[in-house]
């Protein structure tokens, strides 16, 4: 093929984009004035009603101060990013819409795993600070966290299926092994001492 | 008196005939060659989508139009006659969307700066002069509705509607030619206090909502009555005759009227739309006619007498009376539009009189039954108001700004994809 035709045929593949692009646009607009809209109206009924006080007692118990407005509002706003994806996929791409769902479903996997590793550090952290455990054991608690998240990595990425199974048996395997050995030091070393 | 205010008096002379047929023809025009109800809405709607946007920006850069006021006024008001005359031809060369937005368009700073010369006149000639144009136009209404009904009896086709908007342009070319003798005097940009802004907003809305049931009920009662009650367009011309005609001899009774009273010009103007929808009877339509004149007449005279009130502010004064009047038709046809049924667009034009009597009687000093509490609550709307137009304008500019970054983005990706197609079709 020469190059002057190679430009034709890449311009009508320009020329058949266009429309779409310029559809997505003004869609990407329109959500984007509705999103504003509803943050603008929900934040001022949640103002209104007060409704960060019906949160305080459970800020209280979690120890933390997170704006359950701004959560719920990054809710919508996530609901509204979706729609509008959504939208211009099944308006001007419909042949997306399965490499959409792949992705978004990677995206959902990718979230919950940093979602979790989140939630076993927070929680570990608050136990090792209650129980108030000596150094070494906050070490050997790290450590099995670690290797607990490194499984949790490892189901995420691309690797080959053999290998994913072979890294989680071994680590899984090497995470039981430490934690009976440490059990079996921790509740019976006065009789292995003697 | 003076020759300016003479040459503004003769030109309401000769506009009040090219308005007349140009506006009251329009929607009879519209209908008689094929076009729907909602289709009818939907040409409006776009037109004075634009038109109010036009308003909003010879408003903001009113500096330019001030700087010759005469110049600007005598192009614009030719072109506006050009294209109205021009509506029934576009229909053949299928361009009437564009050339009925175009008139439209031109109407905003027409009607913006002919305000202004009058203004630019001496106090004292100012009121003679709106006086006088108001009689002498009424009077040339009332001739320019006795020639459609004359034509539109005596001639058959199309061709009737080709030779009224040829009469009505030409007259209206006129007018045009008469503004050029016009020694028109500077006007400058005057700052407004707040009190004043308090009040402009409220009585804005007023307008607004008041003028948006008005551009309804005009907009689908003449196509109703052609489509849905079968009735002749010389005979929705007839009623348009009838409407002039009490519109002349509604403001004598009006005129001496307290502001409490023009609420039941505002209450009876909201039933008149329930007695248009439920009469099936065309003929029994010209007493409604009358009714709906005589109600909405009082109204205007209300919202007219209000607007005399700052009338200190001149130049804001005529850009805010284009803008309200464009935004008010926008507001209406997107209203109708979005209900889509033609007995809801009679309601929803019922329901925004209504509308526009409660703000009268909550935030409009003048009109409210409790003055004390109404200046309370004009002060709250006026927040209300401000703060919406504030939001609204931020968000306009976020998604424009949105837009822009958007297309430039997808330019880039345009660019790319156009680059690496190239190489791929050359590897093939």
């Amino acid at each position: 093929m020469n190059i002057e035709e190679a430009v034709i045929r890449a311009l009508r593949d320009i020329e058949f984009l266009i429309p779409k692009l310029i559809l997505s646009i003004i869609l990407v607009c329109i959500f984007f004035v509705i999103a504003i809209i509803l943050n603008r109206v929900l934040s001022k009924i949640f103002e209104i009603v007060k409704i960060e006080e019906l949160f305080k007692p459970f800020k209280k118990y979690v120890g933390m101060s997170i704006s359950f407005t701004s959560l719920i509002l990054g809710i919508v706003n996530v609901a509204i990013a979706l729609t509008a994806l959504y939208s211009i996929s099944s308006v001007a791409f419909p042949e997306w819409v399965d490499t959409i769902n792949a992705v978004l479903d990677y995206f959902g996997r990718v979230v919950s795993v940093v979602f979790l590793i989140a939630v076993v550090f927070v929680t570990v952290s608050r136990i090792a600070e209650k129980i108030a455990v000596e150094e070494k054991m906050k070490s050997f608690m790290t450590l099995i966290m670690l290797f607990i998240v490194i499984v949790l990595l490892i189901d995420v990425t691309n690797l080959s299926h053999e290998i994913k199974s072979a890294l989680a048996w071994g680590l899984s395997i090497g995470v039981g092994i430490s934690m009976g050995v440490f059990s079996a030091w921790f509740f019976f070393r006065d009789i292995i001492r003697r | 008196m003076k020759t300016d205010g003479r040459v503004f008096v003769l030109e309401a002379l000769m506009a009040g005939f090219y308005v007349n047929i140009t506006r009251s023809i329009a929607p009879i025009f519209l209908a008689s060659v094929g076009f729907t109800i909602q289709e009818i809405v939907k040409i409006n709607l776009y037109a004075y989508l634009l038109a109010t946007l036009i308003a909003y920006v010879s408003f903001r850069f009113r500096h330019i139009l001030l700087k010759d006021i005469k110049k600007f006024l005598v192009i614009f008001h030719s072109l506006e006659r050009i294209f109205w005359g021009l509506i029934p031809i576009s229909y053949f060369l299928n361009i009437l969307p564009i050339c009925y937005t175009l008139a439209v368009l031109m109407t905003v700073p027409t009607s913006s700066l002919i305000s202004l010369a009058i203004y630019s006149l001496e106090t004292s000639e100012i009121k003679r002069t709106l006086y006088l144009r108001s009689s002498l136009g009424s009077f040339s209404n009332l001739i320019g509705s006795i020639t459609s009904i004359l034509v539109l009896v005596s001639i058959s086709g199309v061709e009737k509607y080709i030779f009224l908007y040829a009469i009505a342009a030409s007259v209206g070319i006129i007018s045009s030619v008469l503004l050029t003798m016009a020694d028109i005097g500077a006007i400058r940009i005057t700052p407004i206090d707040e009190e004043i802004r308090i009040r402009s907003v409220n009585v804005f809305l007023f307008l607004v909502v008041l003028s948006s049931a008005t551009a309804i009920v005009g907009a689908i009662w003449t196509p109703h009555l052609i489509w849905n009650l079968h009735a002749k367009d010389y005979f929705a011309a007839l009623l348009s005759m009838t409407q002039t005609a009490t519109t002349i001899v509604a403001p004598i009774f009006w005129a001496k009227r307290s502001y409490g009273s023009y609420r039941i010009a505002i209450l009876t103007a909201s039933i008149t739309p329930f007695l248009i929808i439920l009469t099936k009877q065309p003929e029994l339509h010209v007493p409604i006619a009358i009714l709906y004149a005589f109600s909405t007449n009082g109204s205007s005279i209300l919202a007219s007498f209000l607007f005399a009130e700052l009338s200190k502010a001149r130049d804001v004064l005529a850009f805010f009376l284009a803008f309200a009047y464009a935004f008010s038709q926008l507001l209406g046809m997107a209203l109708a539009l979005m209900v889509g049924d033609i007995f809801k667009m009679f309601i929803i034009a019922s329901a925004l009189f209504l509308i526009a009597l409660t703000i009268s009687l909550l935030a409009i000093p003048e009109v409210a039954v409790d003055v004390e509490k109404a200046k309370v609550y004009s002060r709250i709307v006026y927040n209300v108001t401000i703060s919406g137009y504030t939001f609204s304008t931020t968000v306009a500019k976020e998604t424009a700004l949105l837009a822009l970054r958007l297309s430039v983005l997808f330019s880039v990706f345009l660019l790319l994809t156009f680059l690496y197609r190239v190489a791929y079709y050359l590897s093939l």
